[in-house]
Order: C-alpha cells, then sequence, then structure tokens
C-alpha cells in the first residue's frame, strides 16, 4: 500500500529522438516480406521515400521533439507531409532528429563485437555529425571509426544501402547457426540500442544530469535480445546505459508489448518510492522491424512512405522535486485476467477504476494521452485513427457512467484528447511521448491532470488470448 | 459474417473481401467471391437477435464510441449489390 502521506514520485523530464533511417526501412518486416516475394518493389519503394529535410519538416516530428503542441496539428493542412514546417529545427525543447549520415556512425558506436562494417567515408562524416550534436565526448566519437572485426564477407552477412540503393557496408551473422543471431536480428537489435541510448543521452543532456547519477534503467522495447538458448535474454537497458556512459548504472527490461512503457513507468516510480534508487529511467529504443509497417497502404496512394522514422524515448523518474507534478501511484490502472476483452471491461480497469479511487470524474481529467499513432500513417492503410477512437471510447464511458451526454462525443477529443503525432513504432506511441508536452504544462498549472493509458496486443505472442493495459495519473500538488 | 470494427473504411475492406473478393488483391480471398450476407455487430438485424444484457455488456460502450450511420450505410450498400445476401 502506498502511504498517502508520503510525497509522490516525479517524472524530471522525457527525451524524444527520431533517426531518420530511410535505408534501413527496407529491412523493416512487412518490406523484407514484400521484397523477398518481388525484389522489383525496391523501385517503387525507393520512389517513395523521403529526403532528411522532409523528414525534419514533417509536422508530426517537430511535435515529437517538442516544438509544437500537438493541437497544433490541427491547424496544419493535410495531407501534413505536403505542409512542412518551415520553422523546423533539429532540436527540440524534448529531443533532437538524426539523419541516416549520423545513424550508420551510432549503430558502429553501439556494436561491441565488430559485425558492422560502414565504408570509412561514410563513418568520417557520421563522427563529424554525431560530434555536432555535443552528445559525446571524444572518446566515444573514436568508436565510430575502429575498423570492424568480424568477417561482415562471411555467409549470412547482410548488406546495409543507403536510401539512393548504394551499398555502405555490411552486417555480419553472430554465432554460426544460431537462428535468434543472424545478421537481420542483430541489425534489429543494435538499431534498438542505437536509439535508446541516443535517447539516454538526450535526456541526460536536457536535464544537465550526470552519468554516473543514474542508478538504475528500465527497457520497455520489444526487441529479443539473446541467444539460441535464451532468445528473449534481455537487458538491452543495461546495453544502452553503457553506451550512454552510465558507469553506474544497471538495468532491466520490462516487456508486455506495447504496454510495457507505461509497466515500466510505475515499475520506476515504485522504485523511486521505495527508496530503492533515486533516480531511475525508462527507456524505449527504435523498432527496426516497424520500419514500412503500412507500406502496401502508402505505395496504393502514391504517398511518401512514412514509416522511415526509428523513434526513441527515454524519461527520468526521480524523488519529489518541488515542482508539484505527482506520479499518483495510488491511482495505477490495470487490465486483470479476469478484466474481460470488451472495450467496457477495459476501459473500466484503465479508466474508471482509477478515477473512482480518486473520486473524480470522466471530466476531471483535463487530457488523456492514448495510444498516440499519427492517423497519416495509420488511416490510408485501413488500420483508422487510434486516438480517435479511443477518445471516442473513454467519451462512451463517461456517457454511461452518466457524466457526458451521447452529443458530447463527438466533441471530446478536441477538448480532452489530441491528434495522434508520434512514429508507429510499437511501444513508443503508448501514451508517454506526450509527457514532453504535459510536464511543462502540468508545471505552469495550465493542466491539472492527464491520465496515461497504454495497451498491448499479447495475443500476438500466441501464449494467451488475453491483451494487457496499463494507466497512470499525473497531477498537481495543489 | 459479423463484423465488429469501428472504421467504415476498414468496414467496407472487410465486407467486400468476404463477398465480392478482397479488394486489395493481398490475401487469399484475392480474386474469390464468397458472396457471403455480412453484417456489422450494431446493426439492428444482428442486436435484436442478440441477448441484450450480453449486447450491452460486450458492444454497449463500442456501440456509443462508433459512427454507426456510415457503417451501416457503407455495409448495407454491399449487401444490396451481393446476390442472395440482402
Amino acid at each position: 500500500m502506498t502511504d498517502p502521506s508520503a510525497p509522490f514520485p516525479t517524472i524530471r523530464g522525457i527525451s524524444c529522438v527520431i533517426a531518420h533511417t530511410p535505408g534501413l526501412l527496407r529491412y523493416g518486416s512487412k518490406p523484407t516480406r514484400e521484397l523477398a516475394r518481388d525484389a522489383a518493389l525496391i523501385e517503387n519503394v525507393r520512389r517513395h521515400l523521403r529526403s532528411f529535410e522532409d523528414a525534419v519538416a514533417y509536422p508530426p516530428n517537430q511535435v515529437f521533439i517538442g516544438n509544437h503542441a500537438p493541437e497544433w496539428l490541427w491547424d496544419v493542412p493535410e495531407p501534413h507531409w505536403r505542409h512542412g514546417d518551415e520553422g523546423a529545427r533539429l532540436q527540440g525543447p524534448a529531443g533532437r532528429i538524426v539523419g541516416e549520415d549520423a545513424f550508420w556512425g551510432l549503430l558502429r558506436m553501439a556494436d561491441d563485437f565488430g559485425l558492422v562494417d560502414v565504408d570509412r567515408a561514410r563513418l568520417e562524416r557520421s563522427r563529424v555529425l554525431l560530434a555536432e550534436t555535443g552528445l559525446f565526448a571524444d572518446a566515444e566519437l573514436e568508436r565510430v571509426v575502429r575498423p570492424a572485426t568480424a568477417s561482415a564477407s562471411a555467409d549470412g552477412a547482410l548488406s546495409l544501402r543507403a536510401a539512393d540503393g548504394a551499398e555502405v557496408g555490411r552486417i555480419a551473422n553472430g554465432y554460426p547457426g544460431d537462428s535468434t543471431q543472424t545478421a537481420d536480428v542483430l541489425l534489429e537489435n543494435l538499431a534498438c540500442k542505437a536509439s535508446g541510448a541516443l535517447a539516454l543521452k538526450q535526456l541526460m543532456r536536457q536535464l544537465d544530469l550526470a552519468p554516473s547519477d543514474v542508478e538504475y534503467v528500465l527497457g520497455c522495447g520489444e526487441e529479443a535480445v539473446g541467444d539460441r538458448y535464451q532468445r528473449g535474454g534481455g537487458s538491452i537497458s543495461k546495453a544502452m546505459a553503457e553506451m550512454a556512459g552510465c558507469a553506474q548504472a544497471t538495468g532491466s527490461d520490462v516487456q508486455a508489448f506495447c504496454c510495457a512503457p507505461v509497466h515500466a513507468l510505475v515499475l520506476a516510480g515504485a522504485l523511486v518510492q521505495s527508496g530503492v534508487y533515486r533516480h531511475v529511467i525508462v527507456v524505449g529504443g527504435g523498432s527496426l522491424a516497424k520500419l514500412g509497417m503500412k507500406m502496401a497502404g502508402h505505395l496504393a496512394k502514391d504517398m511518401p512512405l512514412l514509416e522511415d522514422c526509428l523513434a526513441a524515448v527515454a524519461i527520468l523518474v526521480g524523488p519529489s522535486d518541488g515542482t508539484g507534478v505527482r506520479m499518483r501511484l495510488d491511482a495505477v490502472g490495470r487490465h486483470t485476467v479476469a478484466s474481460g476483452g470488451s472495450a467496457g471491461a477495459i476501459y473500466h480497469a484503465l479508466v474508471a477504476e482509477p478515477l473512482d479511487r480518486l473520486g473524480l470524474r470522466i471530466n476531471d481529467v483535463d487530457k488523456y494521452a492514448v495510444e498516440l499513432h499519427n492517423p497519416e500513417i495509420t488511416v490510408p492503410a485501413g488500420s483508422g485513427n487510434v486516438p480517435r477512437t479511443n477518445y471516442r471510447i473513454i467519451a462512451g464511458l463517461g456517457v454511461m457512467r452518466g457524466e457526458l451526454r451521447r452529443e458530447d462525443v463527438d466533441g471530446f477529443e478536441r477538448v480532452h484528447g489530441m491528434p495522434g503525432f508520434v512514429p508507429t513504432q510499437g511501444h513508443i506511441p503508448a501514451a508517454l511521448p506526450y509527457l514532453a508536452h504535459a510536464l511543462p504544462r502540468l508545471r505552469d498549472g495550465s493542466l491539472r491532470r492527464v491520465l496515461f493509458i497504454a495497451k498491448g496486443s499479447l495475443f500476438l505472442g500466441k501464449m494467451t488470448n488475453l491483451s494487457d493495459g496499463m494507466s497512470v495519473l499525473l497531477d498537481r500538488a495543489d | 459474417m459479423i463484423l465488429g470494427a469501428a472504421e467504415p473504411g476498414y468496414v467496407e475492406m472487410m465486407a467486400e473481401t468476404v463477398t465480392a473478393g478482397d479488394p486489395t488483391y493481398t490475401g487469399p480471398l484475392a480474386g474469390v467471391s464468397l458472396g457471403l450476407p455480412v453484417y456489422h455487430v450494431t446493426e439492428p438485424e444482428v442486436r435484436e437477435n442478440a441477448d441484450s444484457s450480453v449486447y450491452q455488456e460486450q458492444i454497449g460502450l463500442s456501440e456509443i464510441a462508433m459512427e454507426t450511420e456510415p457503417i451501416w450505410t457503407t455495409i448495407r450498400a454491399i449487401r444490396d449489390r451481393t446476390p442472395g445476401a440482402a
């Protein structure tokens, strides 16, 4: 039981980073499978890749790094990819965007086994670009240009290609004959590690936090890091912590499909609240497998392949810091085994139940952060506007509770919600990127309560037919 | 066939798939016309045949949240043009 008199933990900050990797899009799960069926498809894919400048100016990406509020997207004409932000910047108050030219170097920096071999000129260029971020020490930058040691020409090595199709290098297999360490799996894991470590670095810079102050890192991604005897052995979190220079940290991973970030946030809060650690970071690396996931719909509509970005987040949880922002560990919502799978059952568990515990009504929560998938990516692929569907269901819950009228359902999103703005990177859109916008507003009092809600499709793993869900309320102590 | 999706566009694609055949030509039903009668779970024809307490428990909230009119219009149009399915 939480002692209600004790101050709750707080969230000190979040970093949201994007690595624009159009060349790596072909190694996403969907493009890999489609290209295996029809190799000629690559020409069509290539014609629909975006330039780095277009990815930077893409309005949802500028929202992701904190340069605009999500609600600003309502004022940007659609489609957003045709209406780049003229004031776009590489950095924002909550993050930054790097290009593929820099990412090759990050991959090499992440690679402790000499698996990634990229041509020297590109790595030199990466080193310059990464130095310009100001995030890396000279010794770290030196790692970019070390020679690879594994034989990237060995059987099973995978070509790494730039957006224009030019081979820039190769990545080798891990242990011979180990199906869990094929080159494509290792690329996926290294991409996650590299982008997650970038988010850690960015977070520490934004908060002026010394790497040595980080005690524990909780990973919340969906990659399976391991070998043939322990396929999901884990702790990519500690690998990220090492790469980010957090020498006094250890870590572990929380895995619950797209629901893991909110699980991890609550666990981090509990670790801080209990006094086990003072500073815990929740980190989610980018998901290579999801690049180009909705490609078919985008190609059919002759629009750019918008799933060309790896996105990663890092969130610092710490003890109460005088800002008044509290993680209400007494208002955690959880979808239990017995909760049931209907929308009504899920939202009762994740919204109604925690609000009831605090005596709150649906309208008492200023903003609901739900699965914030960018609808411009999902709608053309027939997957609908995910945040909007969530807002309509929360409003419907309010109607069933007698707190809202049926005619309030349509307008609920505009008042208590927001447009989706996050790349469709699985766990990354799971509510938490809104922290970039919610934290300043909770601090200045323009928001009082925000409920963060995530759901996870456990059934995809074939171990259960259940889904999962978790929510947590942030509020402002007055 | 009873569909439950909330998006009219998605409902249309699924309904088309199980009547005339997969309109996206990506799945096993590409070019296969099953001609199944297809309904949305919120339509009166389905609702009136369900136990009302079960319906309320399982579908009630989703129905409030869905924009049912465009879904019904879409799915009825597909039924109307499917021989024997209306």
